[in-house]
């Protein structure tokens, strides 16, 4: 995974700013809806808005491939605000939740580009 | 997507291609020009697809080489990279399915970002082993789908939307290099399994 310090601030701002983008899209569904569905349309509606929102941070920061930790990120955020209602009154506690998740999905894809690298190396 | 319609299309980006490219090309820069660091002078180079020239830069100096485009726009944004190049680049406007070379011509072949785009891979690597000399060495910088959960179903999902506005984003073109009778001698890892080099021969 990158080392560069300029690509490794944009991976984190976009995993951040953008999971926490899908996030807030999704706490805009009506909270009336059964959870399931809630959980599904948000998901799709949050990861829409996250595809809207990634031309800049493609364009600066790389190519769609390396969006893969953005789209793991915003895929969970867009999911908090069905499953954690209380979230929603509080739209900055759900931005920062949601960029919570964002930067989770960045260890993730860290830590299983590192083991990858280990097998390889090996 | 047809022949014709992968052409135009990339004419269509041709204009905004550098711009959107910029973040990608400087990330894979370290990759890519160790890759094509394996450029031999005074072997026969075949380069797939030139695009607006931004490898150019990383290929090492003083090789001489045939670089190919479907896209004539993207070659006439190349044509500057391509004369300041300390070498030899030969751009030619051509179909990597219908490639106008002799059986068994070319020592190297490489491709950049190539096979994502490619309408039919496993013609296009069939045209490439074609071309080759038996032992010929055929060297990708490439991105495919992914083998590991979550980022194969990631990739997958993303992939009906990215197909119709750039890349296919869920190919296993290591699987298309081996079906199509190539060697792999090394897939090396650059991002995840996602984005990798690979190495194969045309066996002898």
């Amino acid at each position: 995974m990158e080392k560069r310090a300029y690509f490794l601030i944009g991976d984190w701002l976009a995993c951040a700013s953008l999971s926490a983008w899908a996030a807030w899209v999704a706490g805009l569904l009506p909270s009336t809806w059964p959870m399931a569905v809630e959980m599904v349309v948000g998901m799709i509606v949050g990861m829409v808005a996250v595809m809207v929102a990634m031309p800049p941070f493609l364009v600066l920061f790389g190519a769609l491939e390396v969006m893969v930790p953005v789209m793991l990120g915003s895929m969970i955020s867009s999911m908090l605000p069905s499953m954690v209602p209380g979230l929603r009154q509080e739209s900055g506690t759900l931005l920062a939740w949601g960029a919570g998740c964002g930067l989770l999905a960045w260890g993730v894809t860290w830590m299983a580009d590192r083991l990858l690298h280990r097998e390889t190396d090996a | 997507m047809t022949k014709k319609n992968a052409s135009s299309r990339w004419d269509g980006t041709a204009r905004f291609y550098d711009w959107l490219a910029f973040g990608a090309e400087k990330r894979w820069e370290p990759a890519k020009r160790a890759l094509f660091g394996r450029m031999t002078p005074g072997k026969r180079i075949l380069f797939a697809a030139l695009g607006t020239g931004l490898d150019i830069p990383f290929f090492p100096p003083g090789q001489e080489m045939v670089a190919i485009d479907i896209s004539a726009a993207m070659l006439a944004r190349a044509a500057p990279r391509v004369a300041a190049y300390p070498g030899r680049i030969e751009a030619r406007l051509m179909d990597i399915t219908a490639l106008e070379y002799p059986d068994g011509w070319f020592d190297q072949v490489f491709t950049s970002c190539t096979f994502c785009s490619v309408p039919d891979p496993m013609a296009g690597l069939a045209s490439l082993r074609r071309v080759m000399k038996p032992g010929a060495e055929l060297a990708m910088f490439e991105h495919t789908g992914s083998h590991y959960f979550p980022f194969n179903l990631l990739l997958n999902l993303c992939n009906p939307v990215c197909r119709h506005i750039g890349p296919e984003m869920n190919r296993d073109t290591v699987a298309h290099v081996i079906r199509a009778g190539f060697r792999v001698e090394a897939v090396n890892p650059v991002f995840l399994d996602v984005v990798k080099t690979i190495r194969a021969i045309k066996p002898i």
